[in-house]
């Protein structure tokens, strides 16, 4: 196998070896034939060569080998095989026509699994790599077809990461095939060569001697290997400087520890044992935007399962702006951001009681929770906390004995902490007085999202040089002397560290499509050009490898050009271990390949710290303000603005609001009804003095007299087709004095209206105190208080819950009900007492379509398959990696704010948000909705054309060639979980698209009706595989996307013939039940019920 | 078709349809058979006159709607139940009880085939006769 | 029958003073008379400019169709207003109110003729005319409204190389089979019914063409007697078969909303309730047109206020159907204790699209049968015109408050939605109301309206009387 993998790898080379390949294997065709025979044509001569390709014997006999099953003599008739053929000669397509921008990097890299190395057309492979984030890395498992990456998962072998991921990693994908990213480096909006600004830049920077005015304005180094270099070119040019800027950064974090330890430290939470959890405006539920989420979610949904012997943690938040955190905690406190620093500092033993009489009482149901906990506890705060917040929690967590239990002191998972704002200030300052020759900015875009107090743009305009290193020519890029064209990641190589420090490589999955640079690229221009990001990375390695010896602990440059030294003396040597093909000859060289496959590096992870007692204790917060305060948050899709260009994320419902392709100014219904402002209308913010204009959307549970705005919006058109004109720019309003929240809002009305893109119960559930007339219960509930939406869930038992006292009372709550404190029965629906199954007995025909068909397989006898589902409501956090991995997965079409607005989302999957109770403090409910694979499906018996049927095993499938468009079982569906092309949504004709998508499932045209599959695609796989090897499928084997996305493991997927598995034995809980089981359309998915575990004293 | 020699026939007019219905009572029981009546409107005492009131349409109507009942029905359940046995809902392979709506129909459907058909018969019967009669 | 009014002192020529009903004909007709009246609307060189007007008027409306009909297939369906979960709208709406309005004609044709109901005569013709226009205008948008309508002959039984078959258990394949009969049927009976008419067009046409085209047309009609028994005994079969299509056709269509799951579609009350509600609108888009046309053919003779009476009575009575059944829902609604019932109800009258409810109440219930009682107003051409429109309309709004109201609020909150029509909705309904027109308009011209030979056979000199004896009397009469 081996020679062969070298045969294509030398033929992606260069065209010439070509031949040389088949002078090794003369026998059969080689792929690389197959594309040479191909190359140069194209329309019909090129299919034309492909019709006389397929006839050749050659090509036959490379089919009879690699495809022994479809290619057999007689089976070309059949239609199954021919697809299959199809299949194939697409994917050959995909590396015949297309080599010049898809093919696999000239270094070696390590696929995944072992066997097969080599390339198998129409298989995919799986390599490790690492999505590089400011808050750490995630390391992933990259799903590749013919070298096109087409999924990301989580690295399941990973200790931190465990196989889940999130929505921005999942949606990172996206951003490498988006088609607006910058395609060539411009200088002065001209193209130019990448090398020209090398001579430029390097004989520039060589004048300078000392590097004096030379700056580099980076975003976040993650890359513990670019912080080598950074330190290789400051010892060569002492004077130049390297600047960290953020938008949404732990400054308020770093100062804290700053100030209580002396250095800057990170936290790490270990939620396992934790019994009481405190989050203090601590989205940590919400994504990867909060350092720690994936291990920090999936240890508090495990603790957070209920279990009879088990007791359960309870979470306690006290926030802003409600987030999914705050609506999965037991109790949430909404406080103006001021209040919260008040809060804060009461908790830390500050005499100062709070004005806030909830607040009051919240605060000593805490405290005491706290002292019985005996040190299981952690008080959490996160980025978007405050620094008071951050005071507050190093000294309770130190105090009351967290610390060394649950809460751990480490340094920091990014090389070199700094606080951004700050320097970035120190650096317009010297801009402005003209110190700054060289401006040279890695990723950052600070035209758009610097402070506006700052001025950017002025000190911007007294730089002679600025470089902008970036995936788009965006506001920054437009505007700099130099644009280089930035690498995606998967087209890259560097490093980095994931939350717990543990370091993986960043290794690129494909040959740049734009020949884009990265970071390590534009330093090595100071050092030595002509050493690649490979070298530099793998020198560095080195410094932690076993067997790197300590060759590069200083400065990577020496160590990277000694490795290219050693090429240069020993090519024969080098290309062999490059190309990994001999043993590997030195602990080092199996090291790093085991590195490159795993995707991480064992014992690399950080060991705590000990610290002593934060000094400096409380710091005093502000006294409550009482004006209107403004609070900035990043945006749960499109976090700071980098994601806005992806279609995937824009139109993704934002976490508990569900608004999509747009942000919002958010208030709670007091405020508008003081301000008299209607949901949808423009309003002016002003904040000393400066003023935009934004609609507005009413947010169940905000508090009062403040109002939230997220990041991330606002964009230019430079920024790229997706990301201009959504929403407004928040960032026009932050000013370095306040960054996370400021005081002294000032609102006006009197800006027309502008109509919000909500999915949720499109723009019923959203209103003010004024617009409730005819969406509310006018008979008994006039100021419109409550959700109808949230109150019919609960009526119709949509979602069930208990608290932890009556589950343990009662653990068949789900269809008992539980009965409120008059002995009422609560969650009841109408003639069906809590909505549950209709008895089998009652039921019309129940088992005229059995699953319990023995099957002959070579094995044995066998039950069939039946696959099912079952959904944790209790785990579920609504952080939506669920919705973005089935995007990814299943090819579904982007369809634009428009469309989405009047209803026509194509989302398989969505998380259902419902408020319960009085929309002031509500409590929320997320609930993950997708086909429902009713085994008594609606769908399929009104369809005139039986484009929707079941299979054997109980699947409910969508024949799209089939369908007709009628729409009908869209109707009939209860759930309302099918999606209907109305317009054609998919897009055909971008180019970049294409090598994204997902062979295995059908890109759906105009006029058909989609919906969830199970993702059966992968069913298929893994059966045909298990078939291929004479064995029945494991459980866990079959992952669907969503349920391998899924950080707190909330979603399951098995055989339900297999008592074994884990699906079965999670609806065999009393827990389990169907969402409106009363239809009798017996749903294969069913929900868990959810269990909160709430502190008497607050109830 | 050389020119016929005597009468041929006779052609009466009349006011009013008891007149008419009258006279060819008369011209029947005289012993005339070959008659027949022009009318703006149909006169049914006329036809009892002339001893015509019995066609065979009805029947043909009749076997026109079983023979496309029968076809319905019997391509429903071949194709669910033979042809095509899918799972549809869970529903039982014959379980098409609506359906049942549709065979009436498809039977009323063939009848409108037949009636096409007899109306085109019987205008080619009408050419036929005119030309007939012309020849006198 | 009769209503008790009271008895105008002037008797007017129009009335039986003993019974003070009209008349269904005016006195004083002959064969003749009728016969010139009717062939001559058709027969004449003179096209009166009225009526070009209207049909430029009313093609320029059709174009909507044809323009809104491009644009559709060459965008996608995604041009209307439907989304999910309102997956189904005007089309929809359209369809089902269309085939309702087609009911009338089949009714009268079919059923008034099996209980022999001669007051039927005079308008029978055009209602059925109607009939095939609004079924024209209808099976246009089931095809029309499916995502891919070049694929819609894949709802057809036919064998094909893909070895797929309809899916008989939708109410969606039964549609086909119900509307294509019933297109198919409806043509049938109103092309044998018109052929002694189209008889006499030929014999008395002055155009060479006009002679050619009506000539062909008869299929050699000649009157005989034996060609007369075989016209009824066909009359007579093919009002047989429609019969049971009058109420087959609706309650097809209405199980397209009763055989799906959704709350507010899901009941036993649908196929009755949409049949008299088909009748109700049918009778009134009868009124709509026999009234203009009345007066402006001069045809009062023909079509009397007995007939319009007659109608008016008969959506007297299919009106208090629906009231009944309007009723049942909202009875139903509560008395099944079902969560589901009770809020769709709630939410139909007071939720955000509560207008429609009301409108429909308004107009389907609360004018016409309070009105329609008094004889005064039967009879009351004015208000009767005015009436049909306002029947019209809240029949169409009694399908968009089904489609509509029952979706967009389903059984999971999260997602309801709304449901607002687009420009290309508006254009395509339209567009239809101008379709029918031509057609329409365009039948008035060609065809005989009224049926000349069964006017003729109401005419009081078609007794036959035994033996000939009167024969003189009768002459006179006749004369």
């Amino acid at each position: 196998m081996n020679e062969t993998r070298m045969e294509i790898e030398q033929a992606m080379a260069g065209e010439k070896q070509a031949q040389v390949v088949t002078a090794i294997a003369p026998a059969k065709m080689t792929l690389a034939e197959v594309r040479a025979k191909l190359d140069g044509k194209s329309g019909k001569r090129y299919w034309k060569s492909l019709d006389e390709l397929a006839d050749t014997p050659a090509f036959q006999e490379l089919m009879q080998e690699e495809f022994p099953r479809q290619a057999s003599a007689g089976e070309w008739v059949d239609s199954v095989s021919r697809r299959g053929f199809l299949k194939v000669m697409g994917a050959s397509f995909a590396l015949a026509g297309l080599a010049g921008c898809t093919k696999q990097p000239d270094e070696q890299i390590f696929p995944y699994v072992k066997q097969p190395e080599d390339l198998v057309l129409g298989k995919p492979m799986f390599f490790a790599t690492a999505h590089p984030f400011p808050t750490g890395a995630i390391p992933v498992l990259v799903k590749s077809d013919a070298f096109r990456p087409i999924k990301l998962e989580g690295n399941p072998e990973h200790p931190i990461v465990k196989g889940k991921s999130d929505g921005f990693t999942q949606a990172s994908l996206l951003d490498l095939y988006d088609p607006d990213r910058s395609q060539f480096p411009r200088f002065r909006g001209e193209q130019a060569g990448f090398n020209e600004f090398q001579e430029q830049f390097a004989k520039a920077v060589a004048g300078t001697k000392t590097g004096e005015g030379v700056v580099f304005l980076s975003e976040t180094v993650t890359s513990p290997t670019l912080a080598g270099q950074w330190k290789a070119v400051q010892a060569k040019y002492p004077q130049a400087k390297l600047v960290q800027y953020e938008p949404v950064n732990q400054d308020a974090g770093r100062a804290a520890s700053k100030a209580a330890f002396g250095d800057y430290y990170d936290t790490q939470y270990k939620l396992e044992d934790a019994d009481v959890i405190l989050a203090l405006d601590a989205d940590f539920l919400g994504g990867i935007g909060f350092p720690g989420f994936l291990p920090m979610s999936a240890a508090w949904a495990e603790r957070h399962r209920f279990d009879k012997d088990k007791p359960m943690n309870r979470l306690y938040v006290v926030e802003t702006a409600p987030t999914v955190t705050g609506f999965k905690a037991e109790h949430r406190l909404a406080l103006k951001p001021s209040e919260i620093d008040q809060f804060a500092n009461a908790l830390t033993g500050g005499n100062s009681t709070l004005s806030n009489p909830e607040a009051q009482k919240f605060l000593a149901a805490v405290t005491a929770d706290i002292k019985k906990s005996g040190g299981r506890f952690a008080v959490i705060v996160g980025p978007g906390s405050s620094q008071a917040a951050h005071a507050a929690a190093l000294t309770v967590n130190g105090s009351q004995g967290a610390v060394g239990k649950t809460v751990f002191y480490t340094e920091t998972v990014v090389p070199m902490p700094s606080e951004h704002v700050s320097d970035l200030k120190a650096l317009v300052a010297d801009m402005n007085a003209g110190k700054v020759q060289w401006l040279v900015m890695l990723g950052v875009n600070p035209l758009y999202n610097a402070p506006v107090d700052l001025a950017f743009e002025v000190a911007f305009n007294k730089v002679p040089n600025s470089v902008h290193l970036g995936s788009h020519v965006d506001e920054t890029g437009f505007y700099s002397t130099w644009h280089i064209n930035k690498a995606h990641y998967l087209e890259s190589w560097s490093d980095a560290r994931a939350y717990d420090g543990t370091i993986s490589i960043v290794q690129p999955m494909i040959e740049p499509l734009y020949a884009g640079k990265s970071a390590h690229d534009v330093l090595q221009t100071l050092l030595d050009p002509s050493v690649s990001a490979y070298d530099v990375v793998l020198a560095n390695a080195k410094t932690y490898l076993t067997g790197g010896g300590a060759a590069a602990t200083s400065a990577a440059a020496p160590a990277a050009g000694a490795a290219k030294g050693a090429t240069s003396v020993s090519p024969d040597q080098a290309s062999k271990a490059a190309l990994g093909l001999a043993a590997a000859n030195t602990p080092f060289e199996l090291a790093w390949r085991k590195a490159l496959h795993d995707g991480w590096v064992a014992n690399t992870a950080f060991t705590p710290k000990t610290l002593g007692a934060p000094k400096g204790g409380t710091t005093t917060p502000a006294t409550a303000g009482t004006g209107i305060e403004i609070s900035f948050k990043p945006d749960s899709s499109v976090y700071d603005g980098r994601y806005a260009n992806n279609g995937w994320l824009q139109e993704l419902p934002r976490q508990v609001t569900s608004m999509s392709w747009d942000n919002a100014a958010l208030m709670n219904m007091d405020l508008m009804g003081k301000l008299g402002i209607e949901e949808n209308e423009a309003i002016e913010l002003t904040l000393n003095g400066r003023k935009i204009i934004t609609p507005v959307l009413m947010s169940p549970g905000h508090p009062n007299d403040v109002v939230t705005v997220q990041l991330g919006s606002g964009r230019r058109a430079e920024a790229g087709r997706v990301a201009a004109g959504v929403g407004f720019n928040a960032y026009s309003l932050r000013t370095t004095d306040g960054p996370l929240s400021a005081s002294g809002l000032t609102i006006a009305r009197g800006h027309g209206t502008y109509d919000l893109c909500v999915t949720k119960v499109h723009n019923i559930e959203h209103r003010g105190a004024y617009a409730q007339r005819d969406l509310e219960h006018p008979l008994s509930d006039k100021d419109g208080t409550y959700s109808l939406a949230g109150h019919e869930a609960m009526e119709r038992s949509i979602i069930r819950y208990a608290t932890y006292e009556e589950a343990m009372k009662n653990p068949d709550f789900a269809h008992t009900g539980t009965k409120d404190s008059n002995g009422t029965l609560v969650n009841k629906v109408g003639y069906n007492p809590q909505g549950e199954a209709v008895p089998h007995e009652e039921s019309f025909w129940p088992d005229n379509w059995r699953y319990d068909h023995i099957e002959e397989v070579s094995a044995g006898k066998v039950l069939q398959n039946k696959w099912g589902m079952s959904i944790d409501l209790n785990s579920c956090v609504g952080c939506n990696a669920c919705v973005v991995s089935c995007y990814a997965e299943n090819n579904i079409a982007v369809v634009g704010r428009e469309q989405v607005k009047i209803g026509r989302i194509m989302q398989w999957m969505r998380i259902d948000t419902y408020f319960e109770g009085d929309l002031h403090a509500p409590s929320a409910h997320f609930q993950p909705m997708l086909c429902q694979h009713c085994e008594s499906a609606g769908c399929e018996q009104v369809c005139p054309v039986g484009a929707t049927v079941h299979t054997p095993e109980g699947i409910n499938t969508m024949v799209y060639n089939r369908c007709v468009g009628t729409r009908y079982c869209s109707n009939n569906c209860p759930y309302k979980v099918r999606r209907f092309n109305f317009l054609l949504y998919s897009d055909y004709d971008t180019e970049s698209l294409k090598f994204m998508r997902n062979p295995d499932v059908s890109v759906r045209s105009r006029g058909v009706m989609e919906k969830c599959s199970y993702c059966i695609q992968r069913i298929e796989a893994v059966k045909i595989e298990a078939d291929k090897n004479n064995r029945a499928i494991e459980d866990g084997e079959i992952l669907t996307a969503c349920q391998q996305a899924c950080p707190t493991d909330a979603i399951v997927f098995g055989n339900l013939n297999d008592p074994k598995s884990r699906v079965v034995q999670r609806k065999a809980e009393e827990r389990d039940y169907q969402v409106l089981a009363d239809l009798n359309y017996r749903p294969r998915t069913t929900y868990t019920a959810g269990v909160i575990n709430p502190n008497a004293e607050l109830a | 078709m050389p020119p016929r020699e005597g009468v041929y026939g006779l052609l009466a007019e009349f006011n009013t349809p008891s007149e008419l219905v009258h006279a060819t009572e008369m011209a029947h029981r005289a012993g005339y058979r070959r008659m027949e009546c022009y009318t703006p409107y149909p006169v049914e005492q006329a036809a009892e006159a002339l001893r015509f009131h019995k066609t065979r349409v009805p029947l043909l109507c009749l076997l026109g709607g079983l023979c496309g009942l029968t076809t319905g029905a019997l391509l429903e359940i071949w194709v669910n139940v033979w042809g095509y046995p899918l799972n549809i809902r869970a529903m039982p392979l014959f379980f098409f009880f609506f359906d049942f709506v549709c065979w009436p129909l498809g039977g009323v459907w063939h009848d409108c085939a037949e009636w096409i058909a007899a109306a085109v018969s019987s205008a080619v019967q009408c050419a036929k006769l005119c030309e007939w009669s012309n020849d006198g | 029958m009769a209503t008790k009014g009271p008895v105008p002192e002037i008797v007017d020529p129009m009335t039986d003073p003993r019974t003070g009903e009209y008349a269904v004909i005016a006195p004083g007709h002959t064969f003749k008379s009728v016969t010139q009246k009717i062939a001559g609307i058709v027969l004449t060189s003179n096209t009166p400019v009225a009526w070009m007007g209207g049909l430029f008027l009313a093609a320029t409306v059709a174009l909507g169709v044809v323009i809104a009909v491009t644009w559709l297939v060459l965008k996608g369906v995604g041009i209307w207003g439907i989304t999910i979960p309102g997956a189904w709208g005007f089309a929809i709406i359209n369809f089902v109110w269309w085939i309702g309005i087609g009911h009338a004609g089949t009714l009268i044709s079919a059923i008034l003729l099996l209980f022999k109901q001669t007051w039927r005569n005079s308008i029978n013709r055009f209602a059925e005319a109607m009939t095939i226009f609004a079924v024209v205008c209808a099976g246009m948008f089931p095809l029309l409204h499916i995502g891919r309508p070049w694929l819609g002959y894949w709802l057809l039984p036919y064998p094909n190389s893909m070895n797929v078959w309809p899916q008989f258990r939708s109410p969606l394949a039964w549609d086909v089979f119900a509307v294509s009969t019933y297109a198919t049927i409806s043509v049938v009976f109103w092309y044998i019914g018109m052929v002694p008419d189209l008889g006499t067009l030929r014999d008395r046409a002055k155009l060479p063409l006009a002679k050619y085209v009506y000539g062909i047309l008869s299929l050699g009609w000649r009157g005989s007697t034996r060609h007369w028994i075989r016209y009824e005994s066909a009359s007579l079969l093919l009002a047989g078969l429609s019969t049971p299509l009058v109420l087959s056709v609706h309650t097809t269509i209405s199980f397209d909303f009763a055989v799906a799951a959704m709350a507010g579609w899901h009941t036993t009350i649908f196929p009755p309730y949409f049949v008299a509600g088909a009748v109700y609108s049918g009778f009134a888009m009868v009124l709509t047109l026999a009234i203009p046309i009345r007066k402006f053919y001069h045809l009062e003779d023909l079509v009397t206020l007995r007939h319009l009476d007659n109608m008016a009575k008969v959506m007297l009575a299919t009106g208090s159907i629906v009231a009944y059944g309007y009723g049942m829902e909202v009875f139903m609604s509560w008395y099944s204790a079902s969560h589901w019932e009770f809020f769709m109800m709630w939410n139909r009258m007071f939720g955000p699209m509560g207008w429609a409810y009301w409108i429909l109440i308004l107009t389907n219930i609360a004018i016409p049968l309070t009105t329609l009682w008094s004889r005064k107003l039967r009879v009351n051409v004015g208000y009767l015109f005015f009436l049909s429109f306002v029947v019209n309309i809240g029949m169409w709004f009694e399908r968009f408050v089904i489609v509509v109201t029952s979706l967009y609020r389903d059984y999971l909150p999260s997602s309801w939605g709304t449901y607002r029509a687009t420009k290309w909705d508006y254009m395509l309904f339209i567009g239809t109301w101008g379709l029918f027109t031509t057609l329409f308009l365009l039948f008035a011209r060609l065809a005989p309206m009224i049926p000349m030979s069964e006017i003729r056979m109401m005419l009081p000199q078609t007794k036959v009387r035994p033996g000939g004896a009167d024969a003189e009397v009768v002459t006179q009469e006749a004369l």
